[in-house]
């Protein structure tokens, strides 16, 4: 995976990303705990991305949420407490479903530059083909003295 | 010099018939569209050296004509003969037309067709053979009426015209019996003088090479008139038996008369003409018109000092040379010891001891001190003196060369006429401007206003690169009449441009004489010759033409001689052609250009039209046309192979951005799937 050099924009972004993410901590501890387990793989995916814009990370937090968007939904409803997280933790369907989806999204990050770079690639022979015949016919009716 | 070939029938209008006889089913062609040689009739005391048989018309009439076969590689004497065929002049079988044959079972030649003669030759007319020198014998009354008379007043014609006869001897004079008028026989059917006996030659054309004797002037046909009443009147030949270089030496020793004549009793009237009729000098002789009235001719003195004679002779290659002419003689036939005398001062040291001829001995010196030897190599420089000697010793003897003596004149029969080793000292001759070097010690002798500028253009011949120029270019320039000798008119008569493509037709027909180009320097020189200015700017291609241009520059010369000349189509000759011009094809770029080209060059080869296949060749337009295409389609291959470039450079490029998209659409997707799910959890879809 590429790495990507950092900008000193990226320092203030994180100081503030930091900051935000403090203030959640402090305000509800319990749903972040329950976020951290749930978007767990998609947490270590965006620490471990080192693309320009951490597509694979997005992907995989994002498909990583619309999983574990049902759970936090009803943590919401029961009361955010810490008794209530851990007891939605305790239902190791709902942390294996969410890490599923964090999973797929992940992996359809890492797969799809495969599939849209062979579609590419096929369209690019395909041109390049068309280009090498039309070649061959000018050099051949106009009897060109082209070397290659 | 020869002039320009003139073989058109002024009376008929009608060119000389062709001796190209392609089709076996077409008519014969007659000469002039008039004449042909009756093979069944032969006349061998007519031609005096020539085939002669009888000629019929076109109806097959016998009118008392008769065929000369002119000798292959000579011409026929065409200016003369053209002008008799415009005005006849009595007295002479006058030639009524003039071209070639080809019969039945006969090669092709060249004939004249001339009047019969009246009856037999003077010398057979007394019944006595003319074998071992006897001749018939006439007395002074007849010969100054029948032969000197008649024979003058036709010389007089002639030389009012400046031409010549060059061929007076008894068996070539002829009357219808004996009493009647003489008339001269034929002349017209090989080079001037080139079968007439030395006897009757004045000495200075007797010494000369066959076919190198030269028009001469009107008096030299004096002179072999006056040899054949001496003759005539002894009833012998003189001096047969001593062979032709003693003979010449005699006569310029003691003179023509002299030596002629010896102890022969003549009358005084005949004896006082002949004395004037064999003068050494052509000046000195009387001239036609004079003798017309042998009284007045008889009368007319000219002193004439005889030569200067030497205490002692001197010695050159065995000759014994006891005046100034003697040694000028042996200086042309011994040139490898003449050369040595003259560079040992032995002629110089003769001429002031021995000879005593101070005012010669200063001419003499002048000739040697030039600067013509300069730029010679040494044995040119050698024999560029020894002319000069020769000149300076005795300006009326013609021209030496290694060995070799000719006039000027008779460069192109020399040329055509002459064995290899005759040609390779011409080419000295005109590389070294021998002639212009000789010329000018004797500028008395000679008209250097004609003689410089011929020799300047014969000179600008020879040095004429390409297939137009050199030895063949002087060949052809200096014999208007002679058949084109180019292998390729396949053995064919080819006197004419027309004929000469058709010749080369004939031979494009026959598969292992294709080879090669249908041109060498003999067909080129031949058609820059008988051109006559119309295809110059063709002509002018071949000088600095490249090899491989010389197809099509061949291709214009004959698609510009067939529309000049009328000529029919030339089917297989174009086919020759496209197949040498097939690269001029190739330079099209376009494929489907060159096929159509192809075709259509194939269709006028087929068609036997130069002319279009020329057009279609040279369609500068279309060739333009196809060259900025093709400049089009090179445009557009390197933009192909920029883009194509690109393509192959630019593989990690599009990596990144596969990745980039994919990475884009897998966060679209999980974007939606997370729409999808709020969607459900709020509104429970």
């Amino acid at each position: 995976m590429k790495t990507t050099s950092r900008r000193p924009s990226d320092g203030i972004r994180i100081a503030a990303q930091c900051l935000t993410a403090g203030a959640l901590l402090a305000a509800t501890p319990s749903l972040v705990l329950l976020l951290i387990v749930l978007l767990a793989p998609g947490l270590i995916c965006l620490l471990a991305d080192r693309t320009p814009i951490r597509g694979i990370a997005r992907a995989s937090l994002l498909a990583g949420a619309a999983a574990s968007l049902a759970p936090a939904w009803r943590f919401c409803l029961n009361g955010i407490s810490l008794d209530h997280a851990i007891a939605a933790l305790e239902n190791i369907r709902t942390i294996a479903f969410s890490w599923l989806g964090c999973s797929i999204g992940w992996l359809t990050a890492e797969l799809a530059p495969i599939g849209v770079y062979l579609v590419i690639e096929a369209r690019i022979e395909r041109r390049r083909q068309r280009l090498a015949l039309l070649r061959s016919q000018l050099i051949e009716e106009w009897n060109l003295k082209i070397p290659g | 010099m020869s002039g320009a070939l003139q073989i058109q029938n002024p009376r008929s209008g009608k060119t000389p018939g062709s001796a190209l006889t392609l089709a076996a089913n077409a008519p014969i062609p007659l000469i002039a569209d008039e004449h042909r040689p009756n093979f069944a009739v032969t006349l061998p005391d007519c031609g005096r050296g020539h085939q002669c048989y009888g000629a019929l018309d076109r109806k097959d009439r016998d009118l008392g004509l008769m065929a000369i076969a002119v000798e292959p590689n000579t011409q026929a004497r065409t200016v003369i003969i053209t002008s008799l065929i415009a005005v006849p002049i009595e007295g002479v079988l006058n030639p009524v037309a003039h071209g070639g044959y080809s019969g039945p079972g006969h090669a092709p030649a060249n004939y004249v067709i001339c009047a019969r003669p009246p009856g037999p030759s003077l010398a057979t007319q007394s019944g006595r053979t003319s074998g071992g020198g006897r001749l018939a014998l006439m007395s002074d009354l007849e010969l100054i009426e029948c032969v000197l008379r008649p024979a003058a007043r036709t010389l007089d014609a002639l030389a009012q015209r400046r031409l010549t006869h060059r061929a007076i001897r008894p068996d070539n004079l002829f009357s219808a019996a004996r009493g009647q008028p003489a008339v001269l026989g034929a002349a017209w059917a090989g080079p001037p003088a080139a079968l007439q006996p030395a006897i009757y030659e004045p000495p200075y054309s007797a010494q000369c090479h066959r076919y190198g004797r030269g028009g001469g002037t009107i008096a030299d046909d004096i002179y072999a008139l006056g040899v054949s009443l001496l003759s005539l009147a002894l009833g012998e030949e003189r001096l047969t038996r001593t062979g032709e270089e003693q003979m010449l030496r005699r006569k310029l020793h003691s003179g023509s008369f002299a030596a002629l004549v010896e102890d022969a009793r003549l009358s005084s009237a005949l004896s006082d003409l002949l004395r004037g009729m064999l003068a050494e000098d052509p000046d000195h002789r009387p001239p036609p018109v004079l003798l017309t009235d042998p009284g007045a001719a008889r009368a007319r003195r000219v002193a004439a000092r005889p030569p200067r004679r030497a205490q002692r002779p001197l010695m050159i290659g065995g000759l014994e040379a006891w005046n100034a002419r003697s040694v000028a003689h042996a200086l042309a036939v011994s040139p490898d010891e003449g050369a040595l005398a003259i560079a040992g001062g032995a002629i110089d040291r003769w001429l002031r001891r021995m000879l005593g001829d101070v005012t010669l001995a200063h001419r003499f010196d002048a000739a040697m001190t030039s600067r013509d030897y300069e730029g010679a190599d040494g044995h040119h420089a050698e024999q560029l003196r020894l002319a000069r000697a020769a000149a300076a010793l005795d300006p009326l003897a013609p021209f030496p060369w290694r060995g070799v003596t000719f006039w000027p004149e008779a460069l192109g029969p020399m040329l055509a006429a002459g064995a290899p080793d005759i040609r390779t000292r011409i080419e000295e001759v005109i590389a070294t401007d021998a002639v212009t070097a000789w010329a000018t010690v004797r500028p008395e002798r000679c008209d250097l206003n004609v003689l410089l500028p011929e020799m300047r253009q014969i000179r600008a011949w020879f040095i004429t690169r390409g297939m137009a120029g050199a030895m063949p270019r002087v060949l052809y320039g200096l014999n208007h009449g002679l058949p084109c000798q180019s292998a390729l008119t396949g053995g064919l008569l080819v006197n004419r441009l027309a004929e000469a493509l058709l010749a080369l037709e004939q031979t494009a027909n026959t598969p292992d004489q294709r080879k090669g180009l249908p041109a060498d320097p003999h067909l080129i020189s031949f058609i820059a010759v008988h051109s006559e200015h119309r295809h110059q700017q063709e002509l002018l291609g071949f000088i600095k033409c490249r090899p491989e241009a010389l197809p099509i520059m061949l291709l214009r010369l004959f698609a510009s001689i067939q529309t000049a000349t009328a000529a029919p189509p030339l089917p297989h000759l174009s086919a020759w052609l496209a197949a040498l011009c097939v690269d001029r094809i190739e330079q099209w770029q376009g494929k489907e250009n060159r096929g159509r080209l192809a075709a259509s060059i194939k269709a006028a080869a087929e068609a036997g039209s130069l002319r279009k296949m020329l057009e279609l060749i040279e369609d500068h337009e279309g060739r333009a046309g196809d060259r900025a295409n093709a400049e089009k389609a090179a445009a557009q291959v390197t933009r192909i192979d920029r883009e194509l470039a690109k393509i192959s450079v630019d593989g990690a490029t599009r990596k990144t951005r596969a990745t980039a998209l994919a990475h884009d659409a897998a966060g679209a997707l999980a974007l939606s799937a997370l729409s999808a799910a709020l969607l459900k959890l709020v509104f429970g879809w």
